[in-house]
């Protein structure tokens, strides 16, 4: 136990801490202060944000057929506002512009006098309820669709999968696209955040006291070859430390985010786009994603120890890890770590990737430690 | 001499140095091959411009259209053949019948595709005066501007220099460099994969191998512990300098190999022949996202050989870099990692700088942003980057500030403490 103080001391020293603290600020800076700073992101996106927060408390977390009317209603009496609205201004009633329906066929139209008109409404003036309309028709529109899967290009098991969602109602919960794409390339750049500290801190773990030839002492006392796995024990104690104060740093900025509200609707929903193997709620995603974080953090921590203890010098270890850290990192914001349990990927495609990334570590880490035991140590 | 051939020798028998070379070639070959699918439709072009040379006038394209409506023709006849239908044009008898059961054999197949691609120049050829037209590289700028608020003496700076590019536009379109057959960008892509893809990949990779081969250099006496043998001897103390020049000759032939093992295999995959000296402002060159207006009349090899300089000259900047850490830091896994956090500050600083500062400039001058700009060398490339000398000041100011530095650290090296 003093031995692992000792080493997590040794791993966690004040160069090393220093190290991190500028890549982690320059990572924040590159990749994760804008999904943070700029939630949600402008028009429509605020917009959008307020209407289905009011959905929320008004519907709960899912909206059946006849909250749905009644959001119809809501559109509809909003369309009477902005036809007041348009009627009321001798510009648009001038260029005959008098209903909303005129008022959204302007938009494409190529006489660029009226397109001028329309661009006014909603960027110079900011008028609300336009921006809000169009919101509100793109939900509606989203909703008349569930079911029509004909442009979706599913195959058997996710159509399957698709219609048991409408079956269970979780199809109809709210929660808007942006709000899960959010999370979702947050906690990707988080990992990779995580995996680059981990990578940087523990690979010095064996190499420096094979460097300093500490391991000549190490071997010839009582403890002896067992330092192999009080290391390794160190080791995944330190990434624990290390995975547990990036999440916390990261949970407390993404709790300014303010989507608390989302945390029991369903990831099924038809405006998320997304159809997960399993009814799960965005909390649960959170709480998966956290989980997977953890995974792949143990498993590189694995391969790191593995290699520190291999390598004849930094160079090499730098060298060796460069191609594996772009390795991880590929396959993490590619499978591991992107919409989890979703459908576009095969039911036991992320769970395998998981095992398979574990599996490595761990038999590498096997290998080694019955070599450990009879190796030759001056080499 | 010996000295130095030593010193090579280290890098050279160093298993990761190989290694990595090794995988990173490898990886490149994937890139090349995952990014040109579309190679046989590629050849396409090399006939077409065998045929009639790849400058677009009204003769060239009497020849072209004869030879096109001769092929549509041909089409209809293989077509009328089987079901009795005629087309007005190839894209028309894909878009409607292509996948009507197995009517046609598989050499019918091709040629309508043949067809099909000859149609696209041909179309594209024809339209190239209106789409060349609408580009207005002054709106470009205005939009610019408006995107990052700009005001006041930055702004008028940025339209000075939009309305430089802008004359240099008009003279394009006066002397017709614009009109000159190319893979068709909107398509295919072909500068963005190669300038965007393959030679981010290439800078990127170089950059890691001469940072890793500096820093084990430098690096070498002290954490093979034989730094107080070698550094107390009087020749010892200039050892810097030499190991100086060979971080830089290997950094140079690293370079050399990478490139040019990559663009060789790049090259016989996608034929260029007859399109070599094609001015690379080219207007079917452009892509959906950028044209690609060049500042200087360019042919493509002459581009793509001023191209591979700047990014030897990148490579010499960060070898001096490293070399400059090194002096400070003795461990190589550290002087890797403090490199990589000297790029990162470099790029994320101009974001800290106020738009509306004239300092908002100088900071985009640096070799770091220079490669982060690296598909667009020499062309119009955002609001704070677009001058016409850009990538020639940025190497010169800092071969000058990193050489100077370096020149002190080797003679500061003659009097500094060993531990």
């Amino acid at each position: 136990m003093r031995i692992i103080f000792n080493e997590i001391k040794k791993v966690f020293n004040v160069k090393m801490i220093v190290l991190i603290m500028f890549i982690s600020l320059i990572i924040y800076n590159l990749f994760l202060s804008f999904g943070l700073k700029y939630f949600p992101n402008g028009r429509p996106e605020g917009d959008y944000y307020k209407i289905s927060v009011q959905m929320l408390k008004d519907y709960g977390t899912t909206m059946d057929k006849k909250e749905f009317l009644n959001f119809k209603e809501l559109y509809n009496t909003q369309i009477e506002q902005a036809t007041k609205y348009l009627q009321a201004r001798p510009e648009f009633v001038s260029a005959g512009i008098t209903t909303y329906k005129k008022y959204q066929d302007i938009a494409m139209s190529p006489n660029g006098k009226l397109s001028k008109l329309h661009d006014k409404v909603v960027f110079d003036d900011n008028v609300d309820i336009f921006w809000e309309l169009q919101v509100r028709e793109g939900l509606i529109n989203e909703y008349e669709g569930i079911g029509n899967t004909k442009y979706l290009g599913l195959n058997k098991n996710q159509l399957e999968r698709y219609h048991e969602t409408i079956k269970n109602g979780s199809i109809t919960s709210i929660l808007p696209e942006f709000v899960f794409r959010n999370y979702n390339d947050l906690i990707k750049n988080v990992a990779m955040l995580i995996v680059l500290s981990i990578i940087i801190m523990i690979s010095p773990i064996f190499i420096k006291d094979s460097k300093n030839k500490v391991n000549y002492l190490q071997y010839t006392s009582k403890i002896g070859r067992k330092i192999f796995k009080i290391k390794l024990i160190t080791a995944l104690i330190s990434s624990f430390i290390i995975i547990s104060l990036h999440l916390i740093c990261f949970f407390i900025l993404y709790s300014h985010n303010k989507v608390e509200m989302f945390f029991s609707s369903s990831i099924n929903s038809i405006f998320n786009y997304n159809t997960s193997w399993y009814n799960i709620t965005f909390i649960h995603y959170i709480v998966i994603a956290v989980v997977g974080v953890y995974v792949l953090g143990f498993a590189a921590t694995l391969i790191v120890t593995f290699l520190s203890r291999i390598a004849p010098n930094y160079i090499m270890l730098i060298g060796v890890q460069v191609p594996i850290t772009f390795a991880i990192l590929n396959i993490s914001s590619k499978y591991l770590l992107n919409n989890l349990t979703s459908t576009t990927f095969s039911k036991y495609c992320q769970p395998l990737a998981y095992s398979i990334i574990v599996c490595i570590g761990l038999v590498l880490i096997s290998i080694r430690w019955k070599k450990e035991k009879v190796v030759d140590i001056i080499n | 001499m010996s000295i130095k051939l030593y010193e090579i020798k280290k890098v050279i028998t160093s298993p990761v140095m190989i290694g990595l070379i090794a995988i990173f070639i490898a990886f490149n070959i994937f890139i090349i091959f995952d990014g040109t699918q579309s190679r046989s439709e590629l050849k396409i072009l090399n006939k077409i411009v065998d045929k009639f040379g790849y400058k677009i006038n009204d003769k060239m394209m009497v020849g072209f259209k004869l030879y096109y409506n001769d092929q549509l023709k041909k089409l209809n006849e293989t077509t009328f053949e089987k079901t009795s239908k005629t087309y007005k044009s190839a894209t028309e008898l894909f878009s409607h019948d292509y996948n009507s059961g197995n009517i046609y054999k598989k050499e019918d197949i091709e040629f309508f595709n043949y067809v099909r691609v000859i149609e696209n120049y041909y179309y594209v050829a024809k339209d190239i005066d209106i789409n060349c037209k609408a580009v207005n590289i002054a709106a470009i700028g205005e939009g610019g501007i408006s995107m990052f608020n700009l005001r006041g003496s930055v702004a008028n700076t940025v339209r000075k220099q939009y309305a430089k590019l802008s004359i240099r536009f008009d003279k394009m379109k006066e002397n017709g460099e614009y009109k000159n057959l190319f893979f068709i960008g909107k398509a295919y892509g072909m500068h963005a994969f190669l300038f965007s893809t393959l030679f981010k990949y290439l800078i990127y990779e170089i950059m890691i191998l001469v940072v890793l081969i500096t820093g084990y250099l430098m690096s070498y006496e002290f954490e093979n512990k034989t730094h107080f043998v070698v550094y107390t001897t009087k020749r010892g103390r200039k050892l810097n300098k030499d190991k100086f020049y060979v971080a830089i000759f290997t950094s140079i032939s690293v370079t050399t190999i990478i490139i040019g093992i990559s663009l060789g295999i790049y090259f016989s995959v996608v034929s260029y022949s007859g399109l070599w000296h094609v001015p690379i402002s080219s207007s079917f060159n452009w892509d959906n996202k950028l044209s690609y207006i060049c500042w200087f009349d360019m042919s493509f090899i002459k581009y793509l050989f001023c191209f591979i300089g700047l990014v030897y000259a990148c490579e010499i900047l960060f070898v001096c870099i490293t070399f400059i850490i090194s002096n400070f830091i003795k461990s190589s896994y550290m002087n890797f990692f403090i490199f990589a956090i000297i790029f990162g500050i470099v790029i994320i600083v101009p974001s800290f700088v106020p738009v509306n500062s004239n300092a908002i400039f100088p900071v985009h001058f640096t070799p770091f942003a220079l490669i982060l700009h690296s598909p667009v060398w020499f062309m119009e490339k955002g609001v704070f980057t677009t001058f016409k000398y850009y990538e020639v000041d940025t190497i010169a100011v800092w071969v000058v500030i990193l050489l100077t530095l370096c020149g002190i650290c080797i003679r500061k090296f003659k009097k500094q403490n060993l531990y």
